[in-house]
């Protein structure tokens, strides 16, 4: 990533689009947002989480991880009126998270690129609650949405030099 | 409008069923489904569709890839991308591979609608009812 880029700008761009597309596209509501721009040795993950890996100088790694009550009112929301057997049902739960992501990250990167064109990789589903260690030249960013379905965790995995220095810049 | 016959190019069950629920609101068909580029560019030939909808991130091939080699064996395909995507660059390499239209996901029902009568209407070489 260009160190003239700040991830909590990013981090804060990507919670108010997902914000807007639970409120617009889902209808949930957004109860309360929390920020934490420590630096954390791990993240919890809650019970679905879709990751995308943001490519070329943007170069980071963001997670979507759920709890099972919020992306199960998603889902529902967003395949109203479709009709979809008991046995797609959980690959389609999971294409919704992977959907959402997609169309989060990629509606926000146009602010970002900066007459250079970012792509995205196609999203990875993990479908179990695990805890992921920083490894020692990553560090984490994350925000954390409350809705009155569960919460929505959003984490930003970038290099640690890149985080230390623009901490560094925003304390000048 | 004629009934369009439509073919949907997207890795996402979920996102194929909701543009094609679209379609049939439309009163348009959805004839072939394709799941990425390589899917795309061998079910065109046998499906003649009048309307194609690319996703661009893909497995194996973007969408932009497939348009082209749509394009490079059927000059006359009418190509929508349908993308998450708002970089201008993206546009402008879509364009420039030869697609017709752009499309933001999430989708409006009637902003898809107007860009496939406006694709039609613009380039096809077929007399519209």
């Amino acid at each position: 990533m260009k160190a003239d880029i700040n991830p909590i700008e990013v981090l804060e761009t990507l919670v108010g689009r997902t914000t807007a597309f639970l409120q617009e596209e889902v209808f949930v509501n957004v109860a309360n947002i929390e920020y934490s721009t420590e630096d954390v040795n791990f993240i919890k993950l809650r019970h679905i989480t879709s990751i995308i890996s943001v490519e070329e100088y943007l170069k980071m790694t963001i997670a979507f991880t759920y709890d099972l009550g919020l992306i199960t009112q998603m889902f529902e929301s967003y395949t109203a009126g479709l009709s979809i057997g008991e046995d797609e049902r959980e690959r389609c739960l999971e294409e919704t998270a992977g959907d959402i992501i997609n169309i989060v990250t990629g509606n926000i990167l146009s602010r970002f690129s900066h007459a250079k064109t970012i792509h995205l990789s196609t999203p990875v589903i993990i479908n179990e609650a695990k805890t992921v260690v920083r490894y020692k030249d990553a560090s984490f960013l994350s925000a954390r949405i409350n809705t009155l379905h569960g919460d929505l965790s959003i984490f930003l995995i970038l290099p640690n030099s890149l985080y230390t220095a623009q901490l560094n810049r925003n304390a000048e | 409008m004629k009934k369009l016959k439509i073919m949907i190019v997207d890795d996402s069950t979920t996102t194929t069923k909701k543009m094609a629920q679209m379609v049939a609101a439309m009163g348009h068909e959805v004839i072939e489904v394709a799941v990425d580029g390589k899917d795309a560019i061998g079910k065109y030939h046998t499906a003649c569709p009048d309307i194609v909808t690319m996703d661009i991130t893909m497995p194996d091939m973007s969408g932009v890839d497939a348009t082209r080699a749509i394009l490079a064996e059927h000059p006359d395909a009418l190509i929508i991308i349908v993308t998450s995507h708002g970089q201008e660059n993206m546009v402008v390499d879509s364009i420039e591979a030869g697609a017709k239209g752009y499309i933001l996901k999430p989708i409006k029902p009637e902003i898809f609608e107007k860009t496939i009568e406006r694709v039609f209407e613009k380039y096809s070489n077929v007399k519209t009812d």
